[in-house]
């Protein structure tokens, strides 16, 4: 089959499947509703500093970047005394003259959460990743002395990890938070990817096309190919536009990029977690480990599309099929053996990131979301499989 | 072009629904005539592969269809039972489709498509949505969809079902339109689809092949089997239940009778030509209708 017949192919799987006016207007609907969603929880977030937006800007200007003994002494000339005066529960709650907001008590709390913490926090990793490294280190040494070569490699591996950790610079990560804990647009995205997915193969049933596809010389392996591959451009486009507009639109309200340079492990969440890459390189890799979440769930709804013959219910077991992978994600968040499978653990990425844990694979420790991944990969190879030899435009082998 | 069907088998569940199966088909319009399931869509499916059978061959001019892989539907061209196409789609995007998923070079494609909705008279639907079209333009798309490959074979799975006769006059005309240099098999249970169109009639019963002749020839066996009788109505025998009627007629007060027997009915009774739907019920087995 050349080139020039797939194309036209796979154009047609698109303006079958995807491209009806009805579907282009709620995706629009849906990316309105994820934008208005996470402006709200930005706000959230900010809280009560959100009138001294100008004046965090005004302190941040000055004190981001690389942590130094003057930047420390400065913030201490204004946070030193209003800790002392917290500490003797002695900070003044109504307005008056010498504060940077309204009271005592709010420039408490601004300098507190938006700077001093986190400062606090950063210079101070150091020392807990270094006290990390030589506990492991020192395990190592014990159970190489008992002979225990699996807990050996383990202790090993956290020394890797967690040497030479530092965070040298400070840079404002709140809205970073917000993109990481933000479920809101794979939750959409998962609603579109069923809505999109789920009529695939099931409406040549309906129609009755599957008919003419058996007795067609395009109408086998093109045709289910042309399927796969608009089902994944699809899938990727959907996330694009979702998890780019989350980065996008929560950018924008900070309008702070520094933290994207900063490690991983300068968000909190993220203190005992296994990944040593950029806060910038986080965000690409996790928008395409959900990808891959979302294209998995989309293997199950393609199977699912396959082996029913009205699109109702394939759409009904679809939903019933994706929401039984996020019950099984919820109830296997301690147990580690059934959750090599799952693709909505790949969606929920953060939640195998956090900490770092390993599983024995033939006496090696792999990392749990090296072994989620491959596991997901596995699963789905086998989906693919099993809709090569269930969709209804196979034909019978003479 | 020639089609050899040898000793043809398919069960399902120990229970046959084609068996030993042999005919050869030339160019010309073929008949496909039994009752529902006879066996005709069975043997449609087996010979477009989209069942496997449990013995038997299939020739396409010599060579057997197992050795041709996917070029053998390259010169076929199929209209399945209750076609419903994508209602989404125009009737023009439509042909696109088929002419992709056929196979068929971009330009070709087209020129194609713009001969045959002129051929089937829905040039001016051409941008209508098939969702909208009618019964019988629907079908009419059907058979255009099928003769995009120009195909040396045509086969057509019951294709006036649901039309009015005006249709199926239409629809008639257009497969003698279309049965030049060709082999169309014509599946049908209605028999007058292809009384007047079919060179040779396949008469199939319980998946087996009862008949395999011209209309005229088959006609012609049921000679001094079928009765015209009339009679006022108070004056009809009960005996004459046990009898195939095939035709009831009210003239005024009383009644016209058509029916098939082996030997002469009534006294009154007359000997006249048979037609091909008393040949279809002769073989079929209806005691009474």
């Amino acid at each position: 089959m050349k080139n020039k017949s797939f194309l036209p192919l796979l154009g047609f799987e698109w303006r079958k499947n995807f491209l009806s006016p009805w579907m282009l207007v709620f995706l629009a609907l849906l990316l309105v509703a994820n934008g208005w969603k996470l402006q709200w929880e930005y706000r959230k977030e900010i809280g009560q500093f959100a009138p001294y937006q100008e004046l965090y800007n005004q302190f941040y200007d000055r004190w981001k970047g690389p942590i130094t003994t003057e930047k420390v002494q400065e913030l201490m000339t204004i946070y030193g005394p209003l800790k002392e005066k917290a500490d003797s529960l002695s900070l003044r709650s109504i307005p008056g003259s010498g504060t940077y907001t309204d009271t005592e008590s709010m420039d408490y709390h601004f300098f507190h959460f938006n700077f001093a913490e986190e400062m606090e926090y950063d210079y101070l990793y150091h020392n807990e990743a270094l006290e990390i490294t030589e506990k492991s280190w020192n395990l190592t040494s014990f159970y190489d002395g008992i002979g225990a070569a699996y807990p050996s490699a383990e202790s090993r591996a956290f020394t890797r990890i967690f040497q030479g950790r530092s965070i040298p610079d400070f840079a404002d990560t709140r809205y970073i938070e917000v993109l990481l804990n933000h479920d809101y647009s794979a939750m959409l995205v998962l609603l579109l990817c069923l809505f999109g997915l789920c009529t695939m193969f099931v409406t040549e049933r309906e129609s009755e096309m599957y008919m003419l596809q058996r007795t067609s010389k395009l109408g086998g392996r093109a045709t289910v190919a042309a399927k796969f591959l608009s089902s994944v451009q699809y899938v990727v486009l959907v996330c694009i536009l979702f998890f780019g507009e989350d980065f996008l639109v929560l950018q924008l309200l900070s309008g702070h990029w520094e933290a994207l340079s900063s490690p991983l492990y300068a968000i909190q969440l993220f203190e005992a977690g296994p990944l040593g890459m950029t806060i910038g390189q986080f965000i690409l890799w996790s928008g395409c480990m959900k990808t891959l979440g979302v294209l998995g769930c989309g293997c199950l709804v393609l199977l699912l599309s396959c082996l029913m013959r009205r699109v109702l219910t394939a759409f009904v077991t679809g939903l019933g099929g994706i929401l039984a992978l996020v019950v099984l994600q919820e109830l296997c968040r301690t147990r580690v053996g059934l959750k090599w499978f799952n693709p909505m653990e790949l969606v929920m990425v953060r939640e195998i990131s956090f900490d770092t844990a390993f599983v024995n694979v033939l006496g090696l420790p792999v990392q749990l979301y090296v072994f989620v991944l491959a596991g997901v990969l596995l699963t789905m190879a086998a989906l693919v499989l099993l809709i090569l030899h269930f969709h209804p435009g196979r034909r019978e082998r003479r | 072009m020639e089609i050899r069907f040898e000793n043809l088998q398919k069960k399902y569940k120990g229970k046959y629904a084609l068996r030993d199966f042999s005919a050869t088909l030339e160019n010309g319009v073929y008949g496909l005539l039994g009752t529902n399931g006879a066996g005709k869509t069975t043997l449609i499916n087996l010979f477009m592969g989209i069942i496997k059978g449990d013995g038997g061959e299939i020739y396409i001019n010599g060579q057997n269809i197992r050795k041709m892989g996917a070029d053998f539907l390259s010169n076929i061209g199929y209209l399945p039972q209750y076609p419903q196409f994508y209602r989404d789609f125009t009737v023009t995007e439509f042909l696109r489709y088929m002419c992709v998923l056929k196979d068929i070079p971009k330009a070709l494609g087209q020129q194609r498509i713009a001969q045959l909705l002129d051929t089937v008279n829905l040039t001016e639907a051409a941008s209508k949505k098939i969702g909208a079209l009618s019964g019988g333009m629907r079908q009419r798309l059907g058979i255009a969809q099928a003769m995009l490959n120009d195909p040396g074979i045509l086969i057509l799975d019951e294709p006036t079902a649901g039309l009015d006769p005006r249709e199926r006059i239409r629809f008639r005309n257009l497969i003698s339109k279309f049965s030049e240099n060709r082999i169309i098999l014509l599946a049908t249970h209605i028999v007058p689809d292809v009384e007047f169109i079919a060179n040779q009639i396949l008469l199939l019963h319980e998946g087996n092949l009862l008949k395999y002749d011209t209309p005229a020839a088959l006609c012609r066996e049921l000679e001094g089997k079928v009765w015209a009788l009339e009679l006022a109505e108070a004056d009809v025998p009960t005996q004459l239940i046990h009898h195939t009627i095939t035709n009831t007629a009210r003239e005024g007060s009383g009644i016209r009778l058509r029916m098939i027997s082996q030997e002469k009915p009534h006294p009154d009774a007359v000997s006249v030509p048979a037609n091909l739907e008393e040949v279809f019920l002769y073989h079929c087995g209806e005691e009474s209708v």
